[in-house]
């Protein structure tokens, strides 16, 4: 399970890829990773999930407190390149009426 | 025995070039030798090097001076009478336990087995004779290096210790009041089948149930973040709410709405709770669900195809009170239907390939087996040999409610506690005319007014659904003159409702008249909802079709307000709608 975050060329937007599972284990790393962006003040958080197997309730709650943090500063959030399971773990909560799913 | 000879002639501050060790006082060394001049070589070397000494001359002294005097360090010679140090080495090692008191071997042998054998007997490291103080101070030095880790190992380790006892008693006592809070009192319901099966002590799944005061049952199943004792204290306010409300005759969308604000306040921002509550009347004839973020609800029927209900909204504890959307669905119930909840730990659970049950294989499993009766075994098999030895990795919930009419124990007549008021006789009425209508719903505030008045909140669902109905058929069939056949298909849906906007928009000329009449009956009250409209009518018959298999039908259709009312009557060509609904407060 690796966390890697890359800002963007012009440095508005970072993106934060998660290969294998999200889940508890990856808190600090995510925390870190948002934290550096908002320091930065970047206006756009994405998150892509093309390596991601699997996320659990405690990945959700992550992104929930991103979006809390990131609503503060009126910063956008997408989610992008889920895979089958995680687009129905996010369906099944109705994320999509929180987060821009891509 | 060869006479030690110190023949270093260096300085001490060569010594130095290692990091200064700085010794206490207290550092004691215990020197087992039986030839004198060699005891008092060493130990004037020792004393030099800032260390206490002490002295044995043979093994067994070495012993019971170890016993009472606890040296930090022992230089021991092997050759001695009464007891030689190998031996000794055995015993006080053996004495030990769980502290590091290293012990150095002195010796003039060579041969290399002999030295091994040192080791052997729980010798730490050896000093060859002649001595050098350089080489000894260096030893020394190192061992007590071992030996402050040694120790600052072993008190992590009963810190770790104690921490683990404590924790595990924390965690006893919050199963106590965990098991005690979210006591599933009313689980003892005869047609309400579950397995609970958390991960940790405490689970953060909880299954709650209890009878209304009008005789129906409130299901809820709650799925915190993670599971363990963080996710099992948030059961605490959820439990709490349900069972004062629900007991309270409030309905399922103010047991949802409290729940909410109350975790929106309490928990940390990440932290939420899937949850699905469902409500059934006493006859079961149909059940209302509000789902967010549990996996759909299966019903099963042995004559039908089944119908499952999604979640079509976000978990409580993540919305503020104004965002917080509390509509419920409903669905028509008959004998023998089966309502299936589950938590995402059954159908995320993993076998040892890394594979997912899947909602799929669930639904398989439910559909195949022919008779209803041994579903809930068959599911229950089906995974515990899908996950065969794999370590669980989520709580697991399921939970099978069977629709049959609930028995009627009390059946003295007794008054049920709640929160109505007794029942009066009133009557309101609404007219709206076009104007009104393009601006305002009058169905929120006509189940308010409903409330106000004779406090039915257990109530609340059913009657607005059955007034909001009756009111948009009116509206759109009858004054409007839409056909609900557009909506068959997705595209036709949002084709309906633009519809609907621009005949609304020119409306003109028209109203609708709605009134409510209420009437103290035997056993409790009696709702009448008459709504008139001044359209030119509409064949109900056409709209009181069955609306074909596909989500959008939850909740609507002129069938589903039938099985909520004790009498649904169309008149005046369907200008005319007249739906009774009766509520209780004996049995």
């Amino acid at each position: 399970m690796t966390l890697t975050s890359h800002p963007s060329e012009d440095g508005s937007a970072i993106t934060i890829s998660i290969d294998g599972n999200f889940d508890y284990t990856l808190y600090k790393g995510f925390r870190d990773a948002y934290q550096k962006g908002l320091s930065e003040g970047v206006t756009k958080f994405i998150l892509n999930l093309s390596k991601t197997k699997y996320m659990d309730s405690s990945a959700l709650g992550m992104l929930l407190v991103l979006k809390d943090r990131s609503d503060y500063g009126n910063i956008t959030v997408t989610i992008k390149n889920c895979n089958k399971e995680i687009k129905n773990i996010l369906a099944i909560s109705n994320f999509e009426k929180l987060f821009s799913i891509e | 025995m060869s006479t030690p000879i110190d023949n270093d002639t260096s300085t001490e501050d060569k010594g130095g070039v290692q990091p200064p060790i700085h010794h206490t006082n207290n550092i004691s060394i215990l020197i087992v030798d039986d030839d004198k001049t060699n005891r008092l070589i060493l130990s004037t070397l020792i004393k030099k090097l800032n260390y206490d000494v002490i002295s044995a001359v043979n093994g067994q002294e070495a012993i019971n001076i170890f016993e009472n005097e606890n040296p930090d360090i022992i230089l021991m010679d092997v050759m001695m009478p009464i007891m030689n140090g190998y031996d000794a080495a055995t015993q006080i090692k053996s004495l030990c336990h769980d502290v590091f008191v290293p012990i150095i071997f002195l010796t003039a042998i060579t041969d290399e087995n002999a030295l091994a054998k040192c080791i052997e007997h729980g010798g730490d490291d050896f000093i060859t004779k002649p001595y050098n103080r350089i080489i000894i101070k260096a030893k020394i030095d190192a061992m007590m290096r071992v030996r402050n880790l040694y120790n600052k190992i072993s008190d992590s380790k009963s810190e770790l210790q104690q921490h683990h006892n404590r924790l595990q008693r924390e965690h006893e006592i919050s199963k106590t009041i965990f098991t005690n809070i979210t006591k599933p009192n009313n689980l003892n319901i005869e047609n309400i089948k579950y397995i609970l099966k958390p991960v940790s002590i405490t689970s953060g799944d909880i299954l709650l149930c209890s009878r209304t005061p009008s005789g129906g049952i409130h299901v809820m199943l709650g799925d915190f973040t993670g599971h363990g004792l963080s996710a099992a204290i948030g059961a605490i306010p959820v439990s709490e709410t349900f069972y004062n409300l629900s007991s309270s005759g409030y309905s399922i969308g103010d047991i949802v709405f409290n729940i909410n604000k109350k975790l929106k306040e309490t928990l940390p921002p990440g932290f939420f709770c899937a949850a699905c509550i469902i409500e059934a009347d006493e006859s079961f004839r149909s059940v209302a669900v509000w789902n967010g973020g549990i996996p759909d609800v299966i019903i099963t029927s042995d004559h039908d195809n089944p119908i499952k209900i999604p979640s079509s909204h976000l978990p409580l504890g993540i919305l503020n009170n104004d965002e917080f959307d509390r509509s419920v669905i409903f669905t028509q119930l008959s004998h023998n239907n089966k309502i299936y909840l589950v938590s995402d730990g059954i159908v995320e659970a993993i076998n040892s390939d890394g594979q997912m049950f899947t909602q799929e294989k669930l639904e398989s499993v439910l559909y195949k087996s022919k008779n209803s009766k041994e579903s809930f075994t068959r599911i229950k098999e089906s995974i515990e040999k899908f996950c065969g030895g794999t370590k669980q990795r989520d709580d697991i919930t399921l939970t099978e409610i069977t629709v049959c009419p609930l028995d009627t124990l009390n059946s003295g007549s007794k008054i049920i506690e709640g929160l109505y008021t007794a029942p009066a006789k009133w009557n309101l009425s609404i007219k709206l005319e076009a104007e009104a209508l393009q601006h305002t719903n009058p169905c929120p505030l006509l189940i308010q007014s409903i409330m106000e008045i004779q406090g039915i909140s257990e109530h609340r669902e059913r009657i607005y659904t059955i007034l909001s109905e009756l009111f948009s058929n009116s509206l759109e069939h009858g004054l409007l003159e839409l056909n609900s056949s557009i909506k068959n298909n997705s595209q036709g849906f949002l084709e309906y409702y633009n519809l609907r906007e621009s005949s609304l928009s020119c409306l003109t000329d028209a109203h609708v008249n709605i009134r409510i009449d209420h009437a103290p009956v035997d056993s409790g009250g009696k709702l009448t909802i008459t709504i008139e409209d001044s359209g030119s009518g509409f064949d109900v018959s056409k709209y009181n079709s069955n609306l074909p298999e596909n989500t959008s039908s939850y909740g609507r259709g002129i069938n589903l307000v039938k099985s909520l009312c004790s009498i649904l009557k169309y008149s005046n060509n369907g200008k005319k709608v007249e739906a009774e609904y009766s509520w209780n407060i004996k049995k």
